[in-house]
């Protein structure tokens, strides 16, 4: 969408007052608009243990509840992120509990057809195995970050929070993420 | 971004599993419209059963997926959005009608308080539509990106496409049709406008209409015109669907080999999709920008010029080049002053102005011509933006 690429240029919209008449959003025009925001970072901030499909309908369907809530003091893509961060974790800690009590039973191995895609693949899992050890505030920082190439001023407007604690929080995300990778590999060195 | 993160193994392993692209397909995005769509339905019965269960009795129509427009909440009432994903959807227009908007449909249905005049804004998809008899002073106007049409009382289809083609056909009655930048004319019962396109109901779109909304009409009123000739306004061809099934780098390869081989109007569309997994799964504006521009200037007449263009601009902003963003918009606007993307545009205007010049004058004059669409996703931050620019 055009409109969403100019979205990340505009000046800081949480300079408008809360009490701005705005014109009803459709939920179809939000789907249209932001399917593939919601389906990416439920993705991302997800990894492999949940089904970003899934985690999406769920984000949808609390949209369809409290569309009329939604008052534009915000960015609708700070309101959607936070949505599908609620999700997410209710999802990770569904499948943390699923994991617990079904004894490792594993999600099925996605098909791989290449030794390039199996390298991506690898690489993938060992990511979310050391983020999902972090804080989640850290984790998601990191997510955004690094795989969504955002800068930090982007991750605190979609995160509603201080520049400077997105940057805090990143830098320690990297050390801690460093530091788990590096006692990993002299666990493992083969990893 | 700061990268001064020292760490080469973890920023190489990071890399890596960024590689896995986690975009969703066009099938995901209709699943999950049709699963939210299906959870809405039983949530909205469950309460409201009593109440919406007489419409749909005296509409006939008790198996139909149908929204009445009287039931749309009074906030709502003057604006609502047809949006159909999978599946064929049947739309009662509470006394005024009947609509079955096709798979993939999109359009805006809106009533002026005032007069009592309904418009019906077809932006992509097919719509059969049976409109009762209604006062001349309050006309159902019907458009699309190639025409509008003054309805009083018939049973029509409306085919539109992306690239701004659309089609009319008139089963019942008749239909005075205005071309963009044409003259007016009639087209009645068993006519098409144009008269060389091959848009037909489908029997399911029938079969969901019904016969008593149809007045008689049947599917050889809109049987097309025999031989069936190529014609600009069929739909564009199916893709090679070895592409589509690829993804990232892959896709585009198959995309661009297509480009260099097959027919003109393939090779475009083929040209088009590399740009936009370019973009859009790989996050590359710059390579996206190189490749619709290739598109451009070896097919600057091609049915997808538009699109091109449109997403020239896209890409142009997110490499923040704002100058040469603001020059295509402005071609844009000249050639399409009332387009389909014409308000976006005027809001993507706006927004550069205000954040590059800070010219809130003009910026505010931008506003408001982005806001000739008031439901539009953009509204509400042209308006909060609007009264911010001092």
């Amino acid at each position: 969408m055009l409109f969403a690429s100019i979205l990340r240029i505009m000046p800081a919209d949480r300079e408008k007052p809360r009490s701005q008449p705005t014109a009803p959003l459709a939920l179809e025009d939000v789907y249209r608009d932001h399917f593939d925001f919601v389906f990416r970072q439920a993705a991302r901030l997800g990894g492999p243990a949940i089904d970003a499909e899934d985690a999406a309908q769920e984000v949808f369907m609390v949209v369809a509840r409290k569309l009329e809530t939604f008052d534009a003091s915000s960015l609708i893509t700070t309101w959607l992120y936070g949505i599908t961060l609620n999700i997410v974790r209710a999802q990770r800690r569904r499948a943390r509990i699923r994991r617990i009590f079904e004894l490792g039973e594993e999600k099925s191995e996605v098909p791989v057809r290449s030794l390039d895609r199996a390298e991506v693949l690898d690489a993938h899992r060992i990511a979310y195995e050391i983020l999902d050890k972090l804080a989640p505030k850290k984790r998601e920082a990191f997510i955004l970050a690094e795989f969504e190439g955002l800068s930090c001023e982007e991750i605190a407007q979609l995160t509603d929070s201080k520049t400077e604690t997105v940057w805090s929080r990143l830098h320690y995300a990297r050390k801690e993420f460093s530091d788990r990778l590096a006692a990993r590999t002299r666990k493992d060195p083969s990893s | 971004m700061n990268r001064a993160w020292e760490d080469p193994n973890a920023q190489e392993l990071v890399r890596r599993a960024a590689r896995l692209r986690v975009g969703a397909s066009a099938s995901a995005r209709a699943r999950v419209w049709s699963a939210i769509e299906e959870r809405r339905t039983l949530e909205r019965d469950r309460p409201a059963r009593r109440r919406i269960g007489w419409l749909m009795f005296g509409a006939g129509a008790a198996f139909a997926a149908a929204i009445a427009f009287a039931l749309v909440p009074r906030s709502r009432a003057s604006e609502m959005t047809i949006s159909a994903s999978a599946e064929a959807a049947t739309l009662d227009l509470a006394g005024e009608g009947r609509v079955v908007a096709g798979p993939g449909t999109l359009a805006r249905l809106s009533r002026d308080e005032r007069d009592h005049a309904v418009r019906l804004t077809v932006e992509k998809g097919t719509l059969l539509a049976h409109v009762k008899p209604r006062p001349k002073s309050a006309p159902f106007v019907i458009e699309t990106p190639a025409f509008t049409a003054r309805v009083v009382g018939t049973v029509l289809r409306i085919a539109a496409y992306a690239d701004g083609r659309a089609s009319i056909v008139v089963g019942h009655g008749a239909v005075l049709v205005t071309p963009r930048g044409g003259s007016p004319r009639v087209v009645r019962d068993g006519e098409r406008w144009p008269a060389d396109s091959t848009d037909a109901p489908s029997k399911d779109e029938l079969s969901r209409m019904g016969a008593a909304d149809l007045e008689g009409t049947d599917a050889a009123a809109f049987a097309p015109p025999a031989p069936s000739l190529p014609s600009p306004t069929r739909p564009i061809a199916p893709e090679k669907p070895g592409c589509a099934a690829l993804h990232g780098e892959e896709a585009i390869t198959c995309w661009l080999r297509v480009a260099d081989e097959a027919d003109p109007l393939r090779a475009e569309t083929a040209l088009y999709q590399a740009g936009w997994i370019r973009m859009h799964e790989l996050g590359d504006a710059a390579f996206a920008l190189g490749i619709w521009e290739r598109q451009r200037s070896r097919f600057p007449q091609g049915l997808l010029r538009d699109e091109a263009q449109t997403s020239i601009i896209d890409a142009l902003v997110q490499l923040h080049r704002t100058r040469a963003a603001e020059t295509e918009i402005a071609d844009y606007l000249r050639t399409h002053p009332h387009g389909l993307r014409s308000s976006e545009l005027h809001f993507v205007r706006a927004t550069l102005v205000r954040a590059n010049d800070g010219d809130c004058r003009r910026a505010r004059h931008e506003f408001d011509l982005a806001l000739a669409h008031p439901a539009a996703p953009w509204a509400s931050r042209a308006r909060a933006a609007r009264a911010t620019c001092q």
